[in-house]
């Protein structure tokens, strides 16, 4: 799967938790979901559920530790669904 | 340490998962399940844990200075009592307050040295409860170092600040 397919998955993902539209509407990979997008940490859970139930993949604890910004949960995506 | 956290129990109701057990063990580590006889967690169990999670979190990660993590499962709960709770990671131990109401609940790290000011009232000690309390009187004297961590200008000083918010609820602890 490509990046930019990824990429345009994972924002209908992360859209309905997102408070912070203008940081939404730039968003880069190096774009944090809790300082910039301002998404509840309770919410990144459903981030994650909603990540394993679209690409069918599994996310390991030491996985998720890491998905706190976008560039780092593409290419955590990325090795799964290769 | 310096760490708190508050769950506004009306908007936590969004999580419209909180009550799966996919939603719960992405959090809870199989022995904190084991503490409770219900699987998944009750309501109010599920958020307590939660904020105490989060408290601790905030707490190590200033401990520590490292860059935001997602680790829930690396925040062992050990209950002591319906207020008071335990956390240990990398040798630092992490004692913890926890305030439980119907409307919410507020978990912060518990010493001397530190108090609480909330826009709603706990009547314990080192709290203060100010009715009028808004984020925005803290937003023009908060930074935050590169990991996102913040700290209070005060006298040309930084003094080390935890800051929650959900919902209605505000606290700082310092």
């Amino acid at each position: 799967m490509k990046k930019e397919d990824i990429t345009i998955e994972l924002k209908q993902i992360i859209e309905p938790y997102v408070q912070n539209q203008v940081a939404f509407e730039n968003m880069t990979a190096e774009t944090s979901f809790i300082s910039d997008l301002e998404i509840n940490s309770a919410h990144l859970v459903d981030i994650i559920l909603d990540v394993e139930d679209k690409f069918d993949i599994r996310i390991e604890n030491e996985e998720m530790e890491q998905m706190t910004t976008v560039g780092a949960s593409i290419e955590i995506i990325q090795n799964k669904v290769s | 340490m310096l760490g708190n956290d508050v769950v506004d129990l009306k908007l936590a109701k969004q999580q419209i998962r909180w009550n799966t057990k996919a939603f719960q063990q992405k959090v809870l580590h199989p022995k904190e399940m084991n503490q409770y006889n219900s699987s998944p967690l009750s309501y109010n169990d599920f958020w307590k844990i939660w904020s105490i999670k989060e408290t601790a979190y905030k707490a190590h990660q200033r401990n520590k200075n490292h860059r935001p993590k997602f680790n829930p499962f690396d925040f062992l709960v050990e209950i002591n009592s319906s207020t008071s709770s335990k956390v240990i990671l990398d040798n630092y131990e992490y004692n913890i307050i926890s305030f439980v109401t119907d409307k919410y609940i507020y978990s912060y790290t518990a010493s001397n040295d530190v108090y609480s000011v909330q826009n709603f009232d706990l009547n314990l000690k080192n709290t203060f409860y100010n009715e009028g309390l808004k984020r925005q009187y803290l937003n023009n004297r908060v930074i935050k170092n590169e990991y996102g961590i913040p700290f209070l200008l005060e006298n040309n000083k930084a003094v080390p600040i935890s800051i929650t918010h959900h919902g209605s609820y505000f606290a700082y602890l310092r």
